[in-house]
């Protein structure tokens, strides 16, 4: 109503009242609403089209809120969907039943999950679609007053009670269904993983999930490969068991991320890991892991180290591992007939397991094993393995690439190839405990090759030698060292031998038409030779003087002993055939001499020409008429030679050879020469064993036996039995160094 | 010698006393068994030169007869005879009987070794170690018989009596890495492998 004001100006101003009258709600606002909202849900649930829009009936709900009837409205929501819910279970409890009529109680159907899915899906998607209706109810109320957080949510949750009480076969009946699909599947047949996704979707939803469904899984999962493990172990190879191992398990870690919750994966995986791997370990490491150690199967080994590891059974793995090496090293070692190849197959077992631990098995466990295993075995059969080695490395260098297999001609290819065949022998030396047979031996052979020239290459020996000092210390080849460079100012005392004219005159005077090359050994570094005599030539004997001479010319101080048992010479010998140049010891050399003036001797005028003593002279006797080279006849025939022989020169000796080498022995090994350097060993040990038993008990004065014992086995550098140090203990006492105590005999006291 | 001894104890020893060699030798020793009624290898004379402190077996100087009748208690052949049961109960005696036995090792021994032969340890062990002793004598016997074959050093002399002393019958309380002789060690390890413990 206006109210027109007579304006004095011209501006006209207008009022506006509110209306007086208020406009009123119809009586039944609310239930009007709800009817309508009714309807709308009731052909939801049918599944047929709703009249009314959606727009509406949202706007429907937000007015009667807004009007304050929100509880009342969630009231009968919460009815509505109660209904809903037990109506869908209902309707699926009646599939599942006929289903189970149909089958009993332990098949499945997966047309029964099929339809079971699908009926979840429509409820789904029809408590969607009442959400969407009563979005604003979703969003007011029971956000912030209720204990749902949603519609949704309390829809499922209804459905969930239901499916808990009364409709509990259904879970029962599609969980089972579940199962004996996967079973299937495990079993090989095709089966339909997206209608069981969903199934378990739904579990999850529901939040039956981890209670219901997984524990069951697992239990199902567990009696499945228990029984599959335990069969099929029987049945198949290891290599096989471990690829049907790794098989099983990547197929179930796919099935589970494929149709089940993510939690479900460690426990599922460690099931199958304690039913296919942990009981078998035992029968697995002794039922066909030594032949894949064997045979060097080194996929199979990769997958058995992973197999185990997954169980952590590295432990069981590792001792197997280190047992069969032991064994094996073992018999390697102990075959004494093939001695001749124990250390090459010792070194080729190390290479392999040496692949085997760096591709299979790298773990620091694993190669403390194989050293340990090493360390065993190496040291059975006390110096045996030690002799050999050095005899190894012997024909190394002296053979060079030759004896090494190596395909190079020379030069570098070869020097590597020696290179690597030492190193693989350093290798093996690690582990020898009784170092000092190793030197003792080491030595023996280097001797000879320094002295009659076989080494391969000079090079080769000082890096052999620089090898030892870096596994020893320059202590241990300090003695060697010292034989190169006595063979070096050999060299050079020759040179001045050669060129002093004094020398060189008088040496023509005493012996003319004779040439001389000494070797001067100081004694301690080299081993230890004989002092065996003989008879020479007068003119020889004086021109080896005229060499001490010149040699004392320049150390003075110093006492020269002649070696002749390591002489060699060069003899021109006329035969029927022609001359001939044989070389030869000295020894054969002074038995040959003996014929000069006369063509047949017997054993014992020869014995009294030459004054060789009677092994020695034995043994050149048949070196000259049993051999090869039969330059004096024996009679009577025969491989021995016995005191009662005569022996003539054979005049009618021929050979291809204008030079004929018959000084053989020299170079051979013997038995005999073996089984002295271990006696001088052993004894050389009872002296160190002897003088460190002093040297403690000057310092301690009294001690009682056992840590005596203790200490001695920590001071020496071999290994000892404590029974033989107990011998060395009362040799001493006998010997009165020590005494017992006289109040308690385990105790001694030192002697002065 | 003029000695201050008894006049008696000299004119005995007299009578035994070989005038070449001027000592007792084995033929007088022969004799003075007989006269006091012992054979020659009876365990009472090892107890006899023991008082006499004979360095040699099969001699006895002047001074040592003399001292040791002197230590005995007696100065004739009569007291001697009578003595003879006391001299054997020395034996019982366990501080005696280890002088007497350490004593006997030095006794058999040639005069220049230091060790004692096999064959006479073996004669003179089973005397003074009867099987009422040890009851392992003849198998420790047998054993050196058999597996030592070398002679019998001092040390291994004086322990095995240690050893009687301390060990009882199945040797439980044996100690091989302990200090016994090696010997010992040895055959400890053979009666346990053979079975023969308390046999």
């Amino acid at each position: 109503m206006m109210d027109r004001k007579e304006s004095r100006g011209g501006v006209k101003k207008f009022v506006i009242k509110p209306l007086r009258s208020r406009t009123s709600l119809p009586e039944d606002f609310r239930d009007a609403n709800w009817r309508q909202l009714c309807e709308a849900i009731d052909a939801i649930k049918k599944e047929v089209p709703v009249s009314t829009s959606l727009e509406q009936l949202y706007r429907s709900v937000e007015d009667v809120c807004v009007q304050g009837h929100s509880e009342w409205l969630y009231a009968q929501l919460q009815e509505r969907c109660q209904g809903h819910a037990s109506s869908v279970l209902s309707s699926l409890s009646e599939v599942v039943q006929g289903y189970q009529e149909q089958m009993g109680d332990t098949a499945y159907s997966e047309q029964m999950l099929d339809q079971v899915g699908g009926l979840w899906d429509v409820y789904c998607s029809q408590l969607m679609l009442i959400r969407h209706i009563f979005l604003y109810l979703d969003r007011t109320h029971l956000l912030m007053k209720s204990e749902h957080r949603s519609v949704f949510e309390m829809g499922l949750r209804y459905f969930k009670e239901y499916m808990n009480t009364e409709y509990v076969q259904v879970k029962k009946m599609v969980l089972q269904g579940i199962m004996g699909a996967v079973d299937a599947e495990r079993r090989g047949d095709a089966v339909r993983r997206d209608v069981l996704k969903n199934l378990v979707r739904m579990f999850a939803l529901l939040g039956l999930y981890e209670d219901s469904l997984m524990p069951l899984f697992l239990e199902r999962a567990r009696a499945f490969y228990a029984e599959e493990g335990n069969r099929i172990i029987l049945d198949v190879s290891l290599s096989e068991y471990l690829e049907y191992v790794e098989k099983r398990i990547s197929e179930e870690f796919n099935r589970c991320d494929a149709i089940l919750e993510p939690i479900t994966r460690i426990p599922l995986i460690q099931t199958v890991e304690a039913c296919v791997i942990e009981p078998h370990v035992a029968y697995m490491l002794e039922h066909g892991f030594e032949k894949l150690l064997d045979e060097d199967r080194i996929a199979d080994l990769k997958r058995m180290y992973d197999v185990f590891g997954r169980v952590k059974a590295h432990k069981a793995l590792c001792l197997a591992f280190k047992n069969h090496l032991k064994k094996a090293g073992s018999s390697i070692v102990e075959n004494d007939g093939k001695d001749g190849d124990m250390i090459k197959n010792i070194i080729s077992l190390k290479h392999r397991m040496d692949k085997i631990v760096s591709e299979c098995f790298d773990n620091i466990i694993y190669q403390d094993a194989m050293k340990d295993a090493f360390a065993y075995f190496v040291n059975l059969r006390s110096n045996r393995p030690a002799e050999l080695l050095a005899k190894h490395m012997d024909s190394i260098l002296r053979g060079g690439g030759k004896s090494v297999g190596s395909g190079s001609k020379g030069g570098r290819g070869a020097e590597d190839d020696v290179e690597a065949a030492l190193d693989s022998s350093m290798a093996i030396f690690r582990f020898i405990q009784g170092k000092d047979a190793f030197e003792a031996f080491y030595k023996k052979d280097l001797a000879k090759r320094l002295l009659f020239n076989r080494s391969f290459s000079i090079d080769m020996e000082k890096s052999a030698i620089s090898k030892l000092k870096a596994e020893c210390g320059a202590h241990f080849t300090s003695k060697l060292e010292g034989m190169f460079t006595d063979v070096e100012l050999s060299k050079d005392m020759m040179a001045s031998f050669k060129t002093s004219s004094d020398s060189m005159e008088e040496l023509t005077n005493v012996c003319p038409g004779t040439d001389i090359s000494v070797q001067v050994l100081t004694s301690g570094l080299w081993p230890t030779y004989p002092m065996l005599e003989c008879n020479f030539p007068e003119n020889l004997a004086n021109g080896l003087e005229v060499f001490k001479k010149h040699y004392l010319s320049k150390y003075s101080g110093r006492k020269l002993l002649w070696l002749h048992s390591l002489g060699t010479c060069i003899m021109k010998v006329r035969f029927s055939s022609g001359v001939k140049e044989l070389s030869v010891s000295f020894f054969q050399a002074a038995v040959l001499m003996a014929f000069e003036d006369s063509d047949s001797l017997t054993y014992s005028e020869i014995s009294t020409a030459t004054g060789l003593e009677d092994d020695e002279l034995k043994r050149t006797l048949q070196s000259l008429a049993c051999g090869r080279e039969r330059v004096l006849l024996k009679d009577p025939k025969g491989k021995d030679v016995n005191d009662s022989d005569t022996f003539k020169f054979n005049s009618k000796y021929t050979s291809k050879l204008y030079r004929v080498r018959i000084n053989a022995i020299q170079m051979k090994e013997s038995v005999d020469e073996s089984r002295k350097t271990n006696e001088m060993v052993l004894q050389d040990r009872q002296h160190q064993i002897d003088a460190a038993i002093v040297r403690i008990m000057k310092t301690r004065k009294t001690l009682g036996h056992k840590l005596l014992i203790n200490e001695l086995i920590s001071q020496l550098r071999f290994p000892v039995h404590p029974p033989d140090l107990k011998r060395r203990v009362e040799s001493l006492i006998d010997r009165e160094y020590l005494e017992r105590d006289s109040s308690d005999p385990q105790i001694y006291n030192y002697l002065a | 010698m003029g000695r201050g001894r008894n006049k008696a104890l000299h004119d005995l020893y007299l009578e035994y006393e070989d005038k070449t060699a001027k000592k007792v030798l084995a033929e007088g020793i022969i004799r003075f068994c007989e006269d006091i009624g012992i054979a020659p290898e009876d365990v009472v004379m090892i107890v006899i030169c023991w008082h006499m402190d004979a360095q040699t077996m099969g001699e006895f100087t002047e001074e040592e007869f003399e001292g040791g009748l002197e230590d005995i208690g007696v100065d004739s052949i009569t007291s001697l005879k009578a003595a003879i049961p006391s001299l054997r109960k020395e034996l019982n005696d366990r501080k005696k009987f280890k002088e007497i036995y350490e004593y006997a090792f030095m006794f058999s021994r040639e005069n220049n070794q230091k060790c004692l032969q096999l064959d006479v340890a073996l004669s003179v062990w089973p005397l003074l170690i009867t099987k009422e002793k040890w009851k392992y004598i003849d198998l420790w016997c047998e054993f050196l018989q058999e597996h030592h074959k070398k002679a019998i050093s001092k040390d291994t002399w004086t322990q095995l009596l240690d050893f009687i002393d301390v060990m009882d019958d199945t040797f439980s309380q044996y100690d091989p890495t302990g200090a016994w002789p090696y010997l010992i060690d040895e055959f400890v390890a053979l009666v346990k492998e053979q079975g023969k413990i308390g046999n």
